[in-house]
């Protein structure tokens, strides 16, 4: 079983070269499975393409060193590989606060969020940005995760770092919320 | 009101989640897919698939096959191969170099030494930034020094360009959470980073107690360019520049002052008791500060709000010094960052060998 992932910055694309050797699957056929997923996750968080490809690729290049080295997923793999992808967001988001408040002004072009600009003239991204300023972070966390709906509460809670009863309240914070607000589901 | 009445009223909450479920499908079609293997380019890659084969075909020979290769494309090369551990060797895998390269052009109208002057900036500023990487990676593993960082090189391009290279592991570079990763790297390394003190007068920004007719400027806010610089970068003593111990309030910072300055801001501390001062970074405020008590002769003790990181950041600006002239990054090229088996991508030809790294930071 062997899958080769390789990351080209430079040229700002994401190449991927994939080799799924094992007939079974492996974390190539992870991979493929799983793109879209970890993708998703990691544009609503950051409401970036090009940060969210950033991440896509460095999740999954930490996900393949940990399951080189036999380190792979205990149980589900995809709340596994969306812990490692939270903290990578994390981690952007707090680059990105560092780099905001410190008079960096003429960051270079390429870290701005340049799809954001596609992005946000779509209806999507309108209704998105509503719906980020209705809820804090948390609270709109709770719910993207729970519209993957092969992960169930125990699942949201690990890669939250919460019980499932905390869970259950978050989301339930989340739609008091929501109520008061009916505009953004409907 | 109860229960039921409740109900009659409110959606309940899995109304809401499928309402939320409907409009957050409408990115979908925005997500990309995963691309499809493409054989040719793993063959032109060195990472075909028999090699591959050949690892798993031969699972006992594998280390001894894949070390073969390293030694193989290290010779082929001329390069100088690194590993961050044992697991690594045996593996027959490297932890790959990530190789950045900026090319910075020079605007404005130049002089003789700006090229110059800017290279020993920007060297300054890389020279820095090595020590202060990550020692240990996200998973709290140790990084050797001798994997950390593996130097840089600043290169003059006459008439107007700079070129800068520099290597880490890539787990500094891609996963740190640390001050120091590529982004930052290449967001800070052009700056300018002129840092001043500005006198804010008492009559139009206040005194201790007295609010004037303009606020305070907060962090952030472009400073008035018709205001006063009482300190320029110039006037700090960059060897002797450290920050306090944090407290609740922030960083503080204690500069040293150049003999030549020292004097000229004794008298203007001891004019100005109980004015404002800015500090700032770029003509932007990043804190304004009461002058209230007096401060040793050749020093400027500041008390900050800022947080460690940022705190590091001014002072590896005011340690470097600011560029003569404006910067423009005209490219920038990195190289892979995942632990892919050795193969002619993951040895670029831009890498630095140890010697000539070791030497460029010397030199600059």
């Amino acid at each position: 079983m062997m899958a080769v992932v390789t990351v080209d910055r430079g040229s700002e694309e994401l190449l991927e070269l994939v080799e799924d050797v094992d007939e079974a699957g492996g974390f190539g056929a992870l991979y493929r499975q799983r793109y879209r997923d970890v993708y998703r996750y990691a544009l609503l968080m950051l409401r970036s393409a090009e940060d969210a490809e950033d991440v896509t690729a460095d999740a999954f290049q930490r996900a393949y060193a940990a399951w080189d080295s036999g380190h792979g997923p205990a149980g589900q793999a995809l709340p596994w590989l969306l812990l490692i992808t939270r903290r990578l967001v994390i981690d952007k988001t707090r680059r990105r606060r560092l780099l905001s408040w410190l008079p960096l002004a003429s960051l270079h072009p390429s870290h701005e969020p340049s799809a954001q600009a596609d992005t946000d003239r779509t209806e999507f991204w309108l209704w998105f940005e509503r719906f980020a300023r209705e809820l804090p972070t948390r609270q709109r966390e709770v719910l993207i995760l729970c519209y993957q709906r092969d992960l169930d509460d125990d699942a949201i809670g690990e890669i939250l770092g919460l019980s499932a009863s905390g869970v259950r309240s978050l989301v339930g914070r989340a739609c008091a919320t929501l109520r008061r607000n009916p505009e953004i589901w409907r | 009101m109860n229960d039921n009445e409740i109900s009659d009223f409110e959606p309940a909450d899995e109304q809401i989640l499928a309402g939320i479920r409907r409009h957050l499908s409408d990115v979908e079609p925005s997500l990309p897919r995963p691309r499809a293997y493409d054989a040719d380019a793993v063959a032109a890659s060195g990472l075909g698939r028999g090699r591959v084969r050949s690892r798993i075909g031969f699972a006992g020979l594998a280390p001894l096959v894949l070390v073969a290769a390293l030694v193989v494309i290290a010779v082929g090369f001329g390069m100088s191969l690194r590993s961050s551990g044992p697991a690594a060797s045996l593996e027959g895998t490297r932890p790959p170099t990530s190789v950045a390269t900026i090319t910075y052009q020079l605007e404005g109208t130049l002089s003789a030494s700006d090229l110059d002057n800017t290279a020993a900036v920007l060297s300054r500023r890389l020279s820095q930034i090595f020590p202060q990487m990550a020692s240990s990676d996200a998973a709290g593993s140790p990084i050797p020094d001798t994997s950390r960082s593996t130097g840089f090189q600043v290169t003059r391009e006459p008439p107007d360009r700079v070129v800068v290279s520099f290597q880490a592991d890539y787990r500094v570079v891609s996963g740190s959470t640390d001050l120091w990763n590529l982004d930052s790297i290449r967001a800070a390394m052009g700056q300018p980073g002129r840092v001043e003190i500005v006198g804010l007068p008492p009559t139009t920004y206040g005194s201790g107690g007295v609010a004037g007719i303009k606020g305070l400027p907060q962090r952030g806010d472009p400073i008035d360019l018709a205001l006063p610089s009482v300190l320029t970068g110039a006037d700090f003593d960059a060897s002797r520049i450290a920050e306090g111990t944090a407290s609740d309030g922030g960083v503080p910072l204690d500069i040293a002052l150049t003999a030549s300055s020292a004097q000229p801001w004794s008298d203007y501390v001891a004019g100005n008791n109980g004015h404002y001062v800015a500090l700032a970074l770029d003509g932007n405020v990043i804190e304004t500060s009461l002058i209230s008590s007096p401060t040793p002769v050749g020093h400027l003790i500041l008390t900050t709000g800022l947080a460690q990181r940022d705190a590091s950041v001014l002072i590896w600006f005011l340690k470097s010094g600011a560029l003569p002239v404006p910067l423009a990054e005209v490219s920038f090229s990195s190289t892979s960052q995942v632990p892919v088996p050795s193969g002619p991508e993951a040895t670029p030809t831009q890498i630095l060998p140890p010697s000539a790294s070791q030497s460029a930071s010397g030199s600059n």
